[in-house]
């Protein structure tokens, strides 16, 4: 809708992510998994943790070729 | 006595070659109750008036039942039939076919996605009045009514009682990020079969999502509903149960 006043706005044609557009008779398959704002967070954290420990592996590499 | 029309996917060809006792005799006993076989025979041959042949625009399976829609040479006019098993004419509309080309070709700027999760059953959606009851109304045009079902029912055993409904207490999502800018909760769960006529809508959500676009998503379940007004929600957030039936009104879920 143009309208958070449902019974006033206008009607808009919805597209997709999946890029269908389903019509009565279709059956739709929802399986996308919400993620939590804070797990993510942790995740993205957790991908940065996991860097900086490369660091010293990395050093610890040199040193013994 | 019933009768017989061979194949269905002929029955523009047999609509305009005036078979009309013929198509009478396949209608169910509930349809002969509402339109006499001279009513039915007037209102069609009028219909047929300056068509010069009907072609099958849509053909799809609808429970257990087949719903073609025919229209005619100029796309002036369509013919809706549901079929049943037994090839049986269930439901029969003959009227003006009517588009609307400018907010047809209107389509949001943002993507969205369903606001459920699982498997779902589109029982009202698209871009015609003869699939999508909401179309004709701008304010809810490309609407979608969603419905659960399982073996083809979206209830077991019996349709008394919201519980028995597949849909009953299914989780519902937010179709996209934004912020909650409207909450109707606490209203009583409709009974099966019963609307209440002053607020069909039953509870129901308002999202703003960016570009000015709005969802709303109706037929919550009584006292359901997590999220508060003004609170930001992200795509597949879990905002509250559905009865038996979800509305996305264009944005509007309509559960079932």
């Amino acid at each position: 809708m143009d309208s958070p006043d449902f019974e006033n706005g206008n009607s808009i044609r919805i597209r997709f992510k999946d890029g269908n557009e389903p019509i009565q008779g279709d059956t739709i398959v929802n399986t996308q998994a919400y993620k939590d704002p804070f797990d993510e967070k942790m995740d993205k954290s957790l991908t940065m943790i996991d860097f900086i420990l490369l660091i010293p592996r990395a050093i610890a590499l040199f040193f013994k070729y | 006595m019933y009768g017989s029309l061979g194949n269905t996917e002929d029955f523009g060809s047999i609509f305009l070659n005036e078979e009309y006792e013929n198509i009478y005799k396949c209608t169910s006993i509930d349809f002969q109750k509402l339109i006499s076989l001279e009513q039915f025979v007037e209102l069609a041959s009028t219909f047929n008036g300056g068509v010069n042949y009907y072609q099958i625009e849509f053909s799809l399976p609808f429970q257990d039942m087949t719903h073609y829609i025919w229209l005619d040479d100029q796309k002036e006019k369509a013919i809706s039939v549901f079929f049943d098993e037994q090839k049986r004419i269930q439901r029969l509309y003959l009227k003006p076919f009517i588009t609307y080309e400018q907010s047809d070709n209107r389509f949001t700027v943002n993507m969205y996605t369903m606001p459920l999760k699982g498997e779902w059953f589109v029982f009202w959606g698209g871009a015609n009045e003869f699939i999508n009851y909401h179309y004709p109304y701008e304010s809810q045009r490309y609407a979608y009514d969603l419905v659960k079902i399982q073996d083809g029912l979206s209830y077991r055993k019996t349709q008394m009682g919201n519980n028995n409904f597949y849909s009953f207490d299914e989780d519902v999502v937010a179709p996209g990020d934004g912020k909650i800018v409207k909450v109707v909760d606490g209203l009583k769960d409709n009974v099966p079969g019963e609307m209440d006529s002053n607020n069909p809508e039953g509870n129901y959500i308002v999202i703003e999502h960016a570009n000015k676009e709005f969802s709303m998503i109706a037929h919550f379940k009584q006292n359901s509903i997590l999220v508060k007004v003004g609170e930001v929600v992200r795509e597949g957030q879990l905002i509250g149960k559905c009865v038996t039936q979800v509305i996305l009104l264009s944005l509007i879920f309509i559960f079932k």
